[in-house]
């Protein structure tokens, strides 16, 4: 009997940057240093797809200055994007952003059987709008809760205490409880880090230079998006403890970004 | 696909065949070079009455880093269902007659309770050993954990006179009628938000904490032909729709054609091959490579997951009696009651189209005239619904017309059997036909029937719902589904219910 007309698909994997824009990013040419970082990490993201043909990787950009838009709004196959550089300028309406980010995740439109998704939000400010209004929307969203968030902080003025809240607590490390340390912030959960002292995944991470932002936009796209391509079952009782996808080691920097005592080097 | 009887059992006795069982390691594994961590296994066995019990089962590792055995967990997993379904044997109903009353409770007990319990104590020592062993990897210092080992797990039992199904984890149970309309039987419900969360057998108290899903169908011999189709997550994954995928089930559950080029070649990426299907044989020359090939496409084509598939079918034929020396201790007169016989394939067709009001006479216990609804010349007459099956149909009129309140959330938890019935993937005669278990549904089909046909063609039907006093607000509402918008007594967000508790 032939095979019945039916239709098999890879699963969708939806890459999201969430990419602030505003007037602050001009200063030292950040804004070219995130359009070229992201333009140099698209070849190694369309590899990395291209080696796991069952994860469809879907590319879109968010962005947001004194409002919110979606700068790439259809989910684009990694192969076929075309990156058109961001503009900076305005304020910082990141919770716009992650408000239009959450209308997004709603199933539908997301598939029932795409793969946890991966946001990787920007910032190198504050937000000026009401950023606990678009947090609790995104995280309404159980296509957030399941989403790989990451975060990268671009210089030393960005909010890590709002990025952190993005990211969410760190379910895999210890000292649940226990008092935060230094700078540390309760996760969007409300409870607390877990992780220790040290640069991980699911801290925000510090992008002092150029080079740095490089690699962790590299990292992010071709990494994770590995990581995040390989589906495995989690088991159910512990799924609000466990990340959605075993996050892989992250890339060596050229300073420690917990220590980094160096002025900014655009 | 045209399996035999084998072992030498009488053919009467075996209405259940085993249409295949098979896992296949999946497209990423196979690129990365790990193995399947996908196990499934078929067992026949005698019940102290002579009648024969089937168990299919297929199991699926987690994957992942952190279950670096679950294809070790996944294959003790299986093997260890048959040690405990082999040793619960006699506790297992024998009776020639469908299992009721107190049987039924009992065996009810045991699949949601004790089979649970043994199935994980028994593998919990399984894996426990495998890592005393020293082949656990030799986590020198490390303590041992059964999460390594994590796996899904389902069960089928089948015997001519019952079936059930029991495990945990995210595996599907699709039921396939010979005209190839599916329907989803069970499902893992996940919560929002969980992702690839799945039950496991390596979850401290999984036994006890509810993660098992079990159910029990008492089989009349008139009960006409279907299949099962158990499977484990990669293959309803690799569909792009729930329509696709019970698509896919109806094929697997078809089967090849007699004398289709499968050449049955050894397949390397069979896992575990004395678990796995490539030594069963039962159902047929060929139907191994049929289900190789086709499961590596489905695997290929879709997620890239390991794939399991294990069927099994309910064939037309004669009362399922013990033979007269089998070990029973009476042997029983043959059933006198008539039998339903499946017609035909060719004649499905007219059974749906000129046939239908007879069915639902046959559903509500009326003939309806013949003039209307002409049998298959060579049915045999149709029995009325047992009493089983009239007295829950009254009774949920009752319920849902004496508070119309119930009617809205009631049949929201019907959506999937709606859209079952509108796609064409879920026929109405098989909720008719199930109407003692689901008078609700039963209520639906006839309600889809009645859209469907002419005015006038059902007033016999109408007729037979009204004396079960269906009050305007339950017709209202039963004919609200059919319309073309979408239906307002259905809200589409709520979830389907194809995974109903188990009674």
């Amino acid at each position: 009997m032939a095979f019945p007309n039916v239709r098999l698909a890879s699963r969708p994997l939806h890459f999201i940057y969430v990419c602030d824009c505003s007037g602050s990013m001009e200063a030292q040419g950040k804004i070219e240093s995130l359009n070229q970082a992201i333009r140099q990490s698209l070849p190694g993201m369309a590899a990395v797809a291209r080696d796991n043909p069952e994860a469809r990787v879907l590319v879109r950009a968010l962005r947001f200055a004194d409002r919110a838009a979606w700068h790439i709004p259809t989910p684009t196959p990694v192969e076929d994007l075309e990156w058109v550089d961001l503009q900076a300028g305005g304020v910082t309406a990141m919770g716009e952003a992650l408000e239009l980010l959450a209308a997004e995740l709603r199933s539908p439109p997301m598939e029932q059987r795409a793969l946890p998704p991966v946001l990787v939000l920007i910032s190198d400010g504050q937000p000026t709008d009401d950023f606990e209004a678009g947090l609790a929307a995104l995280m309404a969203e159980p296509w957030a809760r399941r989403a790989v968030r990451l975060a990268i902080a671009m210089g030393h003025d960005a909010d890590g205490e709002v990025l952190q809240r993005f990211i969410g607590s760190d379910p895999a490390r210890g000292s649940a409880g226990g008092a935060l340390p230094p700078g540390e912030v309760p996760g969007a959960s409300g409870e607390m880090p877990r992780h220790g002292p040290g640069r991980s995944p699911r801290r925000p991470l510090q992008a002092a230079n150029a080079t740095t932002l490089a690699r962790y936009i590299q990292w992010a796209s071709t990494a994770v998006v590995g990581a995040a391509s390989s589906s495995a079952s989690r088991l159910a009782d512990a799924a609000a403890s466990q990340e959605a996808v075993p996050l892989p080691d992250l890339p060596p920097t050229e300073l420690d970004p917990l220590d980094e005592p160096d002025p900014l080097k655009w | 696909m045209n399996p035999t009887p084998s072992s030498g059992e009488p053919a009467m006795l075996r209405r259940w065949l085993v249409a295949g069982v098979c896992s296949r390691r999946g497209s990423a594994h196979r690129r990365r070079g790990q193995p399947c961590q996908d196990a499934s296994l078929q067992r026949a066995f005698t019940l102290p009455g002579g009648l024969p019990l089937t168990l299919l089962a297929v199991a699926d590792g987690h994957g992942g880093q952190a279950y670096h055995h679950s294809d070790v967990g996944s294959a003790l997993a299986c093997e260890v269902a048959a040690e405990v379904v082999a040793a619960a044997l006699a506790r297992l109903p024998v009776g020639t007659a469908p299992p009721a009353g107190a049987d039924l409770m009992a065996l009810r007990r045991w699949l949601a309770e004790d089979l649970p319990i043994a199935l994980q104590q028994r593998w919990l020592t399984a894996v426990r050993q495998h890592w005393l062993a020293g082949s656990g990897g030799g986590e020198g210092g490390v303590p041992f954990s059964p999460v390594p080992y994590g796996s899904t797990l389902g069960l089928l039992l089948l015997t001519p006179r019952w079936w059930a199904l029991t495990g945990l984890g995210d595996w599907d149970l699709v039921r396939v009628d010979p005209a190839g309309a599916a329907e989803l039987l069970s499902q893992e419900v996940a919560a929002p938000g969980a992702g690839e969360a799945t039950a496991s057998l390596c979850q401290e108290g999984a036994a006890q904490g509810g993660w098992f899903r079990s159910r029990v169908w008492p089989l009349e011999d008139q009960v006409l032909p279907f299949s099962l189709v158990l499977c484990t997550d990669g293959i309803r994954k690799s569909c792009a729709s729930d329509a696709d995928f019970l698509a896919l089930a109806a094929w697997l559950a078809a089967g090849p054609d007699p004398g289709a080029a499968h050449p049955g070649a050894p397949h390397p990426d069979t896992a575990h091959p004395a678990i796995g299907g490539s030594d069963t044989g039962e159902g047929g020359v060929g139907v191994d490579a049929f289900l190789a090939e086709g499961l590596d496409r489905i695997s290929a084509e879709g997620c890239g997951d390991d794939v399991s598939v294990a069927i099994g079918r309910w064939q037309a034929g004669a009362a399922a009696v013990p033979p007269s020396d089998s070990s029973a201790a009476t042997v029983p007169a043959p059933d006198p009651r008539p039998h339903l016989q499946e017609p035909p394939l060719a004649a499905v067709p007219l059974l749906l189209t000129g046939g239908l009001a007879l069915l639902i006479g046959l559903a509500l216990g009326q003939r309806l005239p013949l003039a209307s609804a002409p049998a298959p010349a060579a049915s045999p007459p149709r029995p009325g619904l047992p009493p089983a099956g009239r007295e829950p149909l009254r009774r949920e009129v009752g319920r849902l017309c004496g508070d119309p309140a119930l009617l809205v959330p009631s049949l929201h938890t019907r959506h999937s059997q709606v859209q079952g019935l509108r796609r064409g993937t879920l026929r109405p005669e098989t909720l008719l036909i199930d109407s003692a278990r689901d008078p609700l549904g039963a209520l639906i089909a006839a309600s889809f029937l009645e859209h469907r046909r002419e005015a006038g063609r059902l007033n016999g039907l109408q007729d037979e719902m009204f004396s079960f006093g269906l009050c305007p607000a339950l017709r209202s509402a039963l004919g609200s589904l059919w319309l073309p918008a979408t239906p307002p007594a259905i809200h589409p967000a709520m979830a389907p219910t194809s995974n109903r508790p188990s009674p």
